[in-house]
């Protein structure tokens, strides 16, 4: 195993450094923290390090990306990089299709559009397929979402939440599951930072009849816990 | 060594325990721990409310002389903290009840005793301990806010840090250096009592990490204090500070705090259900929380050694010092197991998503306390080194 930095990963790791230092001392972590719009600004200029050129990012790879992870966690910058980068832009690269592609990942490249993940619910503790019971209903053209998430990373700044919902009872509970992109302006959703030891912005996410359009299905239909 | 308690006693520990519970009703909604006393106005009138209901009893002077209004024996005194402990009732002012009041009883003038007693034993007066600086912790000797006489009155400048309460106590017990050229640190040190209102101080907050007002610091500029407010004498304030070893430290409050947390967690494990099985099913905690048990139970036992000991004075300097650390680290293991076992909940503040009013999260931040406040677990270690071991000394 080589676990020795190439040229260009140490250049990265320099110039993150450099930047973070300079743009986020601890001084302005501390801030941040209080600092609605500044948080959600934090680290945009990243995060299209690890997304496909053809999709407007710099293509480099998961190693990079956690070289940057590890300097961002060194300098403890507050903010949605990880949820939108770690658990949005790769769920979209794995599962979505070629059109979803097109539409998000240069939106999360070009710091655009803040993701986070809805997977738990009230009363559940483990992150197991067993605890999504938020339905969806095929309404026609729409997707109707019911029910409630918590513990959603930085859903208050979020533009996109990706939903883990019910679309089937199966005995097997990993069946049945989907997943979808929802616009986090849609009518009937709820937001609520929850307080928490870190201030790390945990919400809870109540979904009220949310209609979501059949084309944000992200991955095939039930099969959405092998992406989760 | 025989743990029995007398008839009398289990009476008597009975009544406190009733007394506490009763106390409890009345309890601000989220108060917990210390900083239940100190954060809010809520938190504070309540802790106020409490000390004039042991007042009422006669429950602030255990252990005191006949003389004095006391009454009981220093074993009746733990007895009382084991129920403020479980029911996390204040009213017991840990500076004016539990410090102040043993060292005037062991050092103070006559005159000193009959003007400050009084009002510990009413519980109408409530203190705070001037003694940390910025540069003098666990090196107090180190301390150079300075104190010079000016006829029948000293005048105080400096700053002290990390004063619990400060900003709502009434008066304070401060260390200050009354000579600068002593040929040791612990000479020229003395013992002073002011009024915290006096003109030239002024306190501002320190937050604690969780974001409570629980401490201050405290500037002090060309405070006037009549010179008769010392305790013991002049420039021998050192060895009054090391009357507080004898006093009682048995940490049984604070182990008697987790016996609560630990029944919380038994029946929180025994009522929530997990993929259809109780928590109290799953292996892995059933056996961390029966190992918590067992270490709980190993400090209960130790405590009351050192009760038992101090209260026919029989206690080793060295005896305190491990209980605290033993205790101290076992809070903050058992607050830390209690989050894990709550899941991400445990991370929940008190707010309409955590469970017990966020009991868990709080306890955890403040499960720190014990273990840096009152001498670190690193002084209290080289102590045990030190005296208990018989291991060379330190510089
Ligand atoms: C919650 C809380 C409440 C407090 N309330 C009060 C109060 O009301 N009034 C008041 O006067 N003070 C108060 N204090 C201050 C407390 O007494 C000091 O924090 C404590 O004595 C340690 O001093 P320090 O903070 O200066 O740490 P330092 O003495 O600077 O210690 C820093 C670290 O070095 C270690 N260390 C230091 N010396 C040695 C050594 N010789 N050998 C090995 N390790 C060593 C310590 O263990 C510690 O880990 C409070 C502190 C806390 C946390």
């Amino acid at each position: 195993m080589d676990i020795t930095f190439t040229e260009e990963q140490e250049m990265l790791k320099k110039s993150a450094r450099d930047f973070l230092a300079a743009e986020c001392p601890k001084t302005r972590v501390r801030e941040l923290e209080e600092d609605e719009k500044g948080y959600a600004m934090a680290g945009l200029g990243w995060m299209g390090l690890a997304i496909p050129e053809e999709y407007d990012g710099m293509g480099m790879t998961f190693q990079a990306l956690t070289i940057l992870l590890e300097e961002m966690g060194r300098n403890v910058l507050p903010g949605p990089f990880s949820c939108t980068v770690v658990q949005g832009a790769y769920a979209i690269l794995e599962a979505g299709s070629e059109a979803q592609k097109k539409e998000f990942l240069p939106k999360i490249a070009n710091g655009k559009a803040i993701f986070t993940t809805a997977l738990l619910e009230p009363g559940g503790v483990y992150y197991d397929a067993a605890g999504i019971s938020l339905k969806a209903t095929d309404q026609g053209d729409n997707f109707v979402l019911k029910g409630t998430k918590v513990f959603v990373e930085m859903a208050n700044v979020a533009d996109y939440i990706i939903c883990a919902a019910r679309t089937k009872e199966e005995a097997n509970s990993e069946d049945g599951v989907s997943l979808f992109i929802v616009d986090a302006k849609s009518l009937g959703l709820r937001c609520e930072v929850m307080p928490t030891i870190a201030f790390d912005k945990l919400c809870e996410v109540r979904f009220e009849d949310v209609a979501v359009p059949k084309g944000n299905l992200l991955g095939e239909l039930d099969k959405g816990w092998a992406t989760v | 060594m025989d743990f029995k308690l007398t008839d009398e006693q289990v009476k008597l520990r009975k009544q406190f325990f009733d007394v506490c519970e009763e106390l409890g009703n009345q309890k601000p909604e989220g108060f917990i721990g210390l900083e239940g006393s100190y954060d809010t106005d809520e938190g504070w009138e309540y802790h106020l409310w409490c000390a004039k209901e042991f007042a009422k009893r006669n429950w602030l002077t255990l252990g005191w002389p006949k003389e004095y209004g006391g009454q009981g024996t220093i074993m009746d005194k733990v007895f009382l903290s084991e129920a403020t402990g479980y029911y996390d009732i204040p009213g017991v002012d840990i500076f004016g009840v539990d410090m102040l009041a043993p060292t005037l009883h062991a050092t103070a003038s006559e005159e000193i005793k009959r003007e400050f007693l009084p009002s510990i034993a009413s519980g109408e007066r409530m203190w705070c301990e001037l003694w940390s600086e910025p540069n003098a912790g666990s090196d107090l000797a180190a301390l150079s806010a300075s104190a010079v006489r000016q006829g029948d009155e000293y005048v105080i400048n400096g700053q002290k840090t990390w004063n619990t309460g400060a900003h709502r106590a009434h008066w304070a017990f401060a260390l200050v250096r009354t000579d600068p050229h002593a040929e040791r640190k612990q000479k020229g040190i003395t013992f002073i009592l002011f009024d915290m209102k006096t003109p030239g101080i002024t306190v501002k907050p320190l937050k604690y990490m969780d974001g409570c007002h629980l401490y201050n610091e405290v500037f002090l500029d060309g405070v006037r204090v009549p010179a008769k407010n010392i305790v013991g004498q002049e420039n021998e304030g050192w060895t009054v500070t090391q009357t507080l070893a004898n006093f009682e430290r048995s940490s049984l409050g604070a182990i008697m705090a987790m016996h609560r947390q630990l029944e919380e967690l038994v029946s929180y494990c025994n009522e929530t259900k997990v993929r259809g099985e109780p928590l109290a099913k799953n292996p892995l905690i059933r056996s961390r929380i029966a190992q918590v048990a067992c270490d709980l139970w190993a400090a209960h036992a130790l405590a009351y050694r050192i009760a038992g000991a101090q209260s026919k004075s029989e206690m080793a300097a060295f005896d305190a010092s491990a209980v605290k650390v033993f205790s101290g680290e076992l809070q903050a293991r058992m607050a830390q197991l209690g989050c894990e076992i709550l899941g991400p909940y445990g991370q929940v503040k008190h707010s309409r998503w955590a469970s017990f009013e966020g009991f868990f999260e709080k306890w955890y931040q403040q499960s720190f306390i014990l273990n840096v406040a009152m001498g670190t677990n690193e002084i209290q270690r080289n102590i045990i080194a030190w005296y208990g071991l018989g291991l060379p000394r330190m510089k």
